[in-house]
């Protein structure tokens, strides 16, 4: 009954809307814009037609629709995009049609002194985006690279954002858990992000055209996880000429081959490590046999005459992690990611786009025990997903979108505990999903989405699960130079991770339907904030945020016995404030953001700090452009420290190693370490000063890009953990300079 | 503009160095903690239990503390549902070689308690410090075992396998395969036991003994194979074969109850060799303690060996040849 009423009243929202928003006398401007070298997508430049003040920003997809424009009159059109020239177009608009433009922007050169550039935000008063960070790849090869550019590092530079330390690149969003982010490449869940133990992420930048990264609040059509969504988007490759960038570091060889087809073009990435001496860095030089992979292609079709305003997509990304130990005593650990992905993408002759998509996303991990005392453990997940996605948008710039996702997932766990107790928590379900949303965007003043998530058939058969997860943001600007935000939602996520929150470093994360007997975690998010535009290339941005999460699943520790629950639940909760500060200048951005805020758990009636939980964190970036093709960066990063158990003393513990023998011959007692109160001290403070200069050189054909960076310049000793054993302080990383060496064709 | 950016760099740089390392205190108060533990052996009426108290070292190395915190003068009860109450006796009993600590220490036991069947015990320590600590355990089913042969080697040379029954619910049991022999030395004969392992793998050229975890199931099987390997290695590097005299085999299981199978899952659950993890799970049944109160059932099977079979190895047989 609930569900019917919900059709309904946005069928009748739909029409009534569509009724009322006609115009006559004006037209619809429709564009994309793209790298005239490569033909490559450019995602959020910025777009502004001179005459009657109004504009818009390209999304994802290098797309912009600006509706409403008085037709049949002579307008310019100007074009920004960070990187490139600026354009300025004269256009005239079609009355009552929808006029498309393609705009080419040319890459400044090298030698260039200055990066174009101007106010991001001016003409976009009223973009419900709160929560929302945007990046392209440029942001990412601006910072310091460190051993790699890596997606996921570049996010903790991020307020809001936590990581427990150098050693891992996952990150907790929020006071979430990282089980809690959703990872998207091209809309397709990947579920293992990481390489080695956590070290880097398995998302080659090279392959990335920009990331949409969500802290919280995230709007209706993205469901399944409780704290975050992470959505890249993939480049189509050069669609004009072949090119081919190898690149090399001291952990991995990588290379990217690209060009035309007919009607289309094609991009293959590849990534291989080849060398452990720089993860001995990051191991406390532990010397761990990882060898590791990542490979992805795409390709497109778009042909005007097979069928107009069609994009045809096929991409796939393989990822896989091997650790083999050739001692047979160890354990060899192997885990892969398969993404295969088809997508249809469809622009309409009115203000309409489309987008059909069927994809698979498979992981497979396995703990291979030879001669070890280690238990077997398997686990793959399978998911395949279809969803229908449609947004149209009203001459007076209102949106409305649908969404129909189809998500039938398997997973399989075998998993035996120290006292041979077998598991196999396997099992097959679908999550059938409907999501609708308005998007008022006519009045400058006010933005609002306003949509649900309506699960028409859920993964857990618990018989909690919820059936609408309704969302909503909101901005309000009352003056030119101010804009206040808010936005609510409540998120449920029914896949969860096996995994010990007490491991600081792991292999993986195994998946598993959330069991019959658990009421799938649900998360309610509360977000508010304004944004200060006072001075030209300088915004200010606070934003607070409340986040409660119900049934919070956590790994049953004490299982002794198969009839046992795996799992057991608590209550989570998490608040705080960030602040940005942004100067972008022609020479120069800075950047300083600042987060407090506060995690906690409930398990069993005891409330504890969970290991992420952050305290302060500040972080200063500044880029400079040297002019000459070199330009330098410096970030600084202080955390306050990470909660920690103290010992509180020892005692004598009975082992059953030797339940056999005879209490007059054998004393069974060891010490053991007592702890106190879980994670109630803290770590010393965390900082650290990466540099980085970079130098980008045109040798005629041959593009080539020298980065030489530093990692804790003034080789701050950051502890990242202490063994209770012996007391042995382990710190993160030390000062280390690495260098990268690109070289395109 | 260059200037000034790494005139900033440089001068953060000097700040910074004089704060490149701080210490921390990873300890925290210590505050007195009392530690029991006592395991009934369901096939006996001899009990024992100890009592200690937790100490704090300051050099990370517990092992270098040297002061013995085992506690006298308790007052140690232990009772089966409603019958009749047992006090075991404080006494002091010579550490064992492997010890840490050297002098003697305080035991508490008694010769007359055997838990009965489908019950549940109870154990009350009231300390000299007025100090009280409690707990309780079920008892598990006696369990039956049977063995497929009465002599080693078999007579097919098959594996020999012992099974048991046992109706309790998700039982845990640990079982052992020991051959008992004798070592004469220095004109005096002293009894050891040689563990019989799952079977040995190879690294290269060495063999390891691979042992059984705790098994959930009624079965447990090794290969004569096996036998005669770890025969072998009782002498080995030692010339003198008939300084080793062989009494049998014997197979045991033990069935644990559900407090000492929880007990027993935190003290040997591994990680991985790379995984690091901070807090250690520190399971007890002890109210206002740590420790383990548990009981545990046991069953055994004998089997001989021939006394063709022990001379083939240079040994002598100590027990009557297999009809």
């Amino acid at each position: 009954m609930r569900k019917d009423s919900s059709f309904l009243v946005l069928t009748f929202l739909f029409t009534y809307l569509n009724l009322f928003s006609q115009q006559h006398d004006s037209g619809t401007l429709r564009g994309l814009v793209t790298d005239s070298t490569t033909s490559e997508v450019l995602a959020y430049g910025n777009v502004f037609i001179k005459e009657i003040g109004v504009g818009a920003s390209t999304d994802a997809r290098g797309y912009f629709l600006i509706p409403s424009i008085p037709a049949n009159k002579n307008l310019t059109l100007v074009v920004s995009y960070v990187g490139y020239k600026t354009k300025t177009i004269p256009i005239a608009i079609a009355k009552n049609k929808v006029t498309q433009y393609n705009i080419k922007l040319m890459p400044s050169s090298v030698e260039l002194q200055t990066i174009e550039k101007i106010g991001e935000r001016v003409v976009e008063k009223n973009e419900t985006d709160i929560s929302l960070q945007r990046i392209i790849v440029r942001d990412l090869e601006a910072l310091p690279q460190g051993v790699e550019t890596d997606v996921f590092r570049s996010l903790q530079y991020l307020p809001g954002v936590q990581s427990t330390g150098d050693v891992s690149a996952r990150f907790y969003v929020r006071g979430g858990a990282s089980n809690q982010n959703l990872i998207l490449i091209e809309g397709i869940t990947l579920y293992s992000p990481f390489h080695s133990l956590g070290l880097f992420s398995v998302i080659d930048p090279d392959m990335i055209n920009n990331v949409e990264f969500y802290k919280g609040g995230f709007t209706a059509e993205y469901g399944g996880r409780l704290s975050s969504v992470v959505k890249t988007m993939t480049k189509d490759g050069n669609k004009n000429n072949y090119a081919a960038k190898a690149s090399a570091s001291f952990l991995t060889g990588k290379l990217l081959l690209e060009g035309p087809i007919p009607h289309g073009s094609f991009i293959l990435t590849g990534r291989k490590s080849y060398s452990n001496q720089i993860i001995k860095k990051f191991l406390n030089e532990q010397n761990t046999p990882i060898d590791f992979y990542d490979f992805s292609f795409k390709t497109n079709y778009s042909n005007y005459d097979f069928m107009e305003g069609a994009k045809f997509t096929f991409n796939g990304f393989f990822s896989g992690d091997n650790i083999a130990n050739s001692n047979p005593t160890i354990e060899d650990f192997k885990w892969s990611n398969s993404l295969l992905g088809f997508k249809w993408f469809q622009v309409g002759d009115s203000p309409l786009f489309y987008e059909l998509s069927l994809s698979l996303s498979k992981f497979d991990g396995e703990v291979v025990p030879k001669l070890s005392d280690a238990k077997q453990s398997l686990n793959s997940v399978e998911d395949i997903t279809a969803f229908f996605d449609l947004t149209y948008m009203f001459d007076n710039k209102d949106e409305i979108g649908v969404g129909f996702h189809i998500k039938n997932i398997r997973t399989d766990l075998y998993i035996e505990n120290a006292l041979g107790i077998q598991t196999n928590l396997g099992t097959s379900a679908a999550n059938i999903s409907l999501y609708a949303k308005y998007k008022l965007l006519q009045f400058d003043f006010i933005g609002i989405d306003l949509g649900t998530r309506i699960n028409l058939a859920t993964l857990s058969s618990n018989k909690g699960t919820a059936d609408l997860e309704p969302r909503i943001s909101l901005v309000l600007r009352p003056f030119e130079v101010i804009t206040l935000k808010g936005a609510f939602g409540i998120y449920q996520q029914e896949l969860i991770t096996v995994t010990d929150e007490n491991e600081v470093i792991n292999l993986y994360e195994p998946w598993v339907v959330s069991p019959e007997y658990i009421t799938p975690s649900k998360a309610t998010h509360y977000i508010l904030g304004f944004d200060l535009d006072i001075i030209n290339g300088f915004t200010f941005s606070v934003e607070g945020y409340y986040k409660k999460i119900n049934n919070l699943v956590l790994v049953n520790n004490n299982k002794a016995s198969k009839s046992d629950d795996d799992f057991l639940t608590g209550e989570g909760e998490s608040y705080g404030t960030e602040l940005t500060a942004k100067i972008n200048t022609s020479i120069f951005n800075f950047t300083a953001a600042y987060t407090h805020a506060y995690a906690y758990k409930v398990v069993d009636e005891k409330r504890y700090y969970p290991r992420y939980d952050i305290r302060n964190t500040l972080n200063l970036i500044l880029e400079f452009n040297l002019g000459d093709g070199w330009s330098t960066s410096a970030v600084w990063v202080y955390n306050s420290g990470l909660p920690f158990t103290q010992i509180v003393g020892y005692y004598d513990k009975y082992y059953l190693d030797n339940i056999f023998a005879p209490w007059y011959q054998y004393d069974p007692r060891r010490p053991f370490t007592m702890i106190g109160v879980q994670n109630l001290a803290r770590l010393p403070d965390y900082h650290r000063l990466d540099l980085s200069l970079t130098k980008k050189l045109n040798l005629g054909f041959v593009k080539a890009e020298i980065d030489a960076s530093i990692i804790n310049v003034y080789d701050r000793k950051n502890i990242f953990y202490f063994t209770r054993e012996t007391g042995k302080r382990v710190n993160m990383l030390p000062f280390m300079p690495t260098v990268t060496f690109k070289v395109e064709i | 503009m260059k200037k000034s950016f790494f005139a900033t760099i440089i001068f953060i740089t000097i700040i910074l160095t004089y704060s490149c390392e701080e210490n921390f205190d990873p300890f925290g108060e210590l505050k007195d903690k009392y530690v029991l533990n006592c395991i009934i052996r369901g096939d006996s009426t001899f009990q024992t239990a100890t009592l200690g108290k937790n100490y704090m070292v300051e050099n990370y190395d517990p092992y270098s503390n040297s002061e013995d915190n085992s506690i006298k003068g308790a007052v140690i009860r232990l009772w089966n549902g409603n019958d009749i109450v047992t006090i075991m006796k404080d006494s002091t009993a010579e550490r064992p070689e492997n010890s840490s600590y050297k002098k003697p220490y305080s035991v508490y036991y008694t010769n007359s308690f055997q838990p009965l069947q489908h019950s549940s015990v109870d154990i009350e320590a009231i300390l000299p410090n007025g100090k009280r600590l409690k707990s309780s355990a079920d008892v598990p089913s006696k369990i039956s075992a049977a063995i497929n042969t009465d002599r080693i080697p078999t007579t097919d040379n098959g594996d020999v396998e012992l099974t048991w029954n046992s109706d309790q619910r998700d039982p845990v049991f640990v079982v052992r395969v020991g051959i008992y022999y004798y070592k004469h030395e220095n004109g005096l004969k002293k009894r050891y036991v040689k563990s019989v392992p799952l079977y040995y793998a190879k690294d290269g050229n060495k063999e390891i003994p691979v042992y059984s975890a705790p098994l959930t199931n009624s079965m447990y099987s090794v290969s004569v194979e096996t036998i005669t390997k770890t025969m072998e290695l009782i002498s080995e590097g030692d010339i003198e074969k008939g300084k080793y005299e062989i009494l049998s085999c014997i197979a045991e299981v033990l069935s644990l109850n559900q407090e000492l199978s929880k007990y027993y899952n935190s003290t040997v659950r591994g990680l991985d060799p790379y995984s690091v993890k901070l807090d250690e799970t520190d399971y007890s049944n002890i109210e206002n303690g740590y420790g383990i109160f548990g009981v545990y059932m046991r069953s055994y099977r004998v089997i001989k060996f021939t006394h063709k079979y022990i001379e083939s190895f240079g040994y002598k047989p100590g027990l009557s040849d297999v009809n």
